[in-house]
């Protein structure tokens, strides 16, 4: 077993004090110097962003963890709130699903029938009673099923009408709503798109920033060590959590990512450019010629039939035709591991099946994020899966406790204690480094436009420091001395007055663009951001970089000429 | 041998976890995830 050389307690400022020891450390070879000298660069820049993502997203990660774990047991969730209503009274089917269906249209004159799931066994969970989907007359269409839909419950022994449940109100769509925008509308929509994706770069600068341990330390650095008191203690929990959880936490991140509206956007760009070759897709429910009859209510227990003979893996959903023309399609909507997809489409009036679609031949990138939402949402290996993602909830909200609880630490007296600007640091990042600034800012809008804004933030806070007179860089001693050099006035007054211009414009002319459906991404995100708060910043912010470079430029002893003596 | 007589490797080795490393639930999850990813893409 590795020793471990435990250091005593402090509440010391680590960042510069680890990259110091590694530029010793690397003294001795090249290799070692040229990681040392990237380390100097790289290490503040990615400890300040890791502290002020981590910082920002904190909460709104807790947020969703905790109506994470809500989400992860909305089938129990429902069984407790809607038990005599969707729990079968046995396990024998003795009426036809066509009555079972016929009872639920009793219930609801005059509505649509969407689509039937008949019961069905889920393994551990609760059986559920056949659900009929009942439509409005006029309803609107929601993700996959109408979004003012009613389930109408029947139970296939007794053929009796057990309860109805409105889409709105299943658990599934109110954690689903109180995880994504907390039930707020889709005004908080793009904060936790934003928080999901700071919380991906605070992932990925903490692997780098706990690297460097992992060379002094070796295979200790993996270990907990038991002992430690104070920011050490703390440091060490969220360096054992987070790294002990980093690859569920990326793949709960990243399928997440996948259905917001700015990620998800560029996820179908994605996707759209990798099936350029032909693909399975869905089958086709149009039938070569009208049946008469086909659409025939009567003909559900035939499709039905034909689906247990194709051994469609329950729960199986059969779509009901809108006419003669079109075929009943069944499918499967197996979300345990494997997941399944088949589907069959049966013309009604003969029994036929007359196309069928494979799941197995269907795009790999398909398979795989149907998988990922599925797991997402606690769906793909059962109850295990369940109690898994309600731990790694408890883990995320440990991690960026720990993670406040350090910084609160650190903290020195009556300071905020956060990792200092690097004002270069588009100039002299590693190329590689800003190259994956921009691929992430391209699949993560959010990301992108907030680090924009905060970067405007941030130098206008550096021009209120030069409009006081009080510049803090890092002296010439310092290493990072040529990455903190003072801000020059030239260039810096032509951003205050493109930052002040900005800022006017969205001060002037809020909620441009906001209503128009045709936007793109960008324009759309932008049209979100576009408002007069924001605009007030910018303002501000302009103002004061143009009068800290009207103060601190011009050419000295001029005055003093001007003045006879 | 008691704790205060016990030679500093051991003090030290008792300084890391009863619980298991970090490494071990992170390969473990990589394992299982890697293994996952290509039964979904290839299997099924």
């Amino acid at each position: 077993m590795a020793t471990i050389d435990a250091p005593p307690d402090d509440v010391a400022f680590v960042g510069d004090q680890i990259a110091e020891q590694d530029q010793r450390a690397a003294r001795d070879d090249d290799a070692g110097r040229r990681r040392a000298k990237r380390s100097q660069t790289l290490r503040p820049l990615l400890w300040r962003l890791h502290f002020i993502g981590g910082f920002l997203a904190g909460p709104v990660v807790i947020s969703l963890a905790l109506t994470g774990i809500l989400f992860a047991w909305y089938p129990q969730v429902d069984g407790l709130r809607f038990g005599d209503v969707v729990k079968p009274s046995s396990a024998q089917v003795n009426v036809s699903l066509a009555d079972q269906v016929r009872a639920a249209q009793a219930t609801h004159p005059g509505w649509g029938v969407h689509s039937v799931v008949p019961g069905h066994a889920v393994p551990g969970s609760n059986d559920l009673n056949t659900a009929v989907v009942m439509d409005p007359p006029g309803g609107q269409q929601g993700f996959s099923r109408p979004a003012d839909a009613v389930d109408v419950y029947v139970d296939q022994a007794t053929g009796r009408v057990t309860g109805d449940v409105t889409e709105a109100d299943d658990s599934n769509t109110l954690f689903r709503g109180l995880h994504s925008n907390w039930l707020l509308g889709d005004g908080p929509r793009p904060l936790t798109e934003l928080a999901a994706a700071w919380f991906l770069v605070s992932l990925m600068t903490g692997v780098y920033l706990w690297w460097p341990g992992l060379r002094k330390r070796g295979a200790a650095a993996f270990a907990f060590r038991r002992r430690m008191r104070g920011r050490r203690q703390s440091k060490d929990w969220h360096n054992f959590i987070g790294l002990a959880l980093v690859v569920p936490m990326f793949f709960v991140v990243v399928t997440g990512l996948t259905w917001t509206t700015y990620s998800g956007a560029r996820y179908d760009q994605i996707k759209a450019g990798l099936f350029s070759a032909p693909q399975v897709g869905a089958p086709s429910t149009a039938l070569a010629s009208a049946a008469p009859g086909s659409s025939a209510l009567k003909n559900i227990d035939v499709v039905n039939a034909r689906a247990r003979e194709a051994k469609l893996p329950s729960p199986v959903r059969i779509t009901l035709p809108a006419d003669d023309r079109t075929g009943w399609q069944a499918t499967s909507e197996r979300q345990r591991f494997p997941m399944n997809r088949d589907a069959i489409v049966v013309d009604g009036a003969t029994g036929a099946v007359v196309d069928r679609y494979f799941w197995s031949k269907e795009h790999w990138f398909s398979k795989l994020t149907s998988a990922g939402i599925a797991f997402h949402q606690g769906e793909l290996f059962g109850v295990p899966l369940q109690i898994f993602m309600s731990l790694l909830a408890v883990g995320v909200i440990a991690l960026v406790v720990f993670g406040y609880k350090m910084w609160w630490q650190r903290r020195p007296l009556g300071g905020m204690g956060s990792p200092p600007p690097i004002r270069a640091w588009v100039r002299n990042a590693p190329v590689g480094m800003l190259a994956v600034v921009l691929v992430l800012a391209w699949l993560l809008p959010t990301l992108g436009l907030s680090l924009l804004i905060w970067l405007v933030i941030e130098r206008a806070l550096l021009w209120t420091q030069i409009a006081r007179g009080r510049q803090k860089t890092r002296g010439a001693g310092s290493r990072l001395a040529k990455y903190d050099a003072p801000l020059k006035p030239g260039f810096e007054a032509y951003k205050a007055v493109v930052v002040a211009v900005l800022g006017l414009a969205m001060v002037l002319a809020p909620h441009v663009g906001d209503a128009n459906e045709d936007l793109t991404t960008i324009p759309k995100l932008l049209a979100w951001a576009w408002s007069t708060p924001l605009g007030v910043v910018f303002l501000a912010a302009g103002l004061i970089g143009m009068y800290a470079m009207y103060t601190t430029s011009g050419k000295p002893g001029r005055d003093d000429e001007a003045v006879p003596a | 041998m008691t704790q205060s007589d016990s030679p500093p490797a051991a003090k030290a080795a008792r300084r890391t976890a009863k619980a298991p490393p970090a490494w071990l639930l992170c390969a473990s999850m990589l394992v299982f995830a890697v293994v996952t990813i290509v039964l979904v893409v290839t299997g099924q």
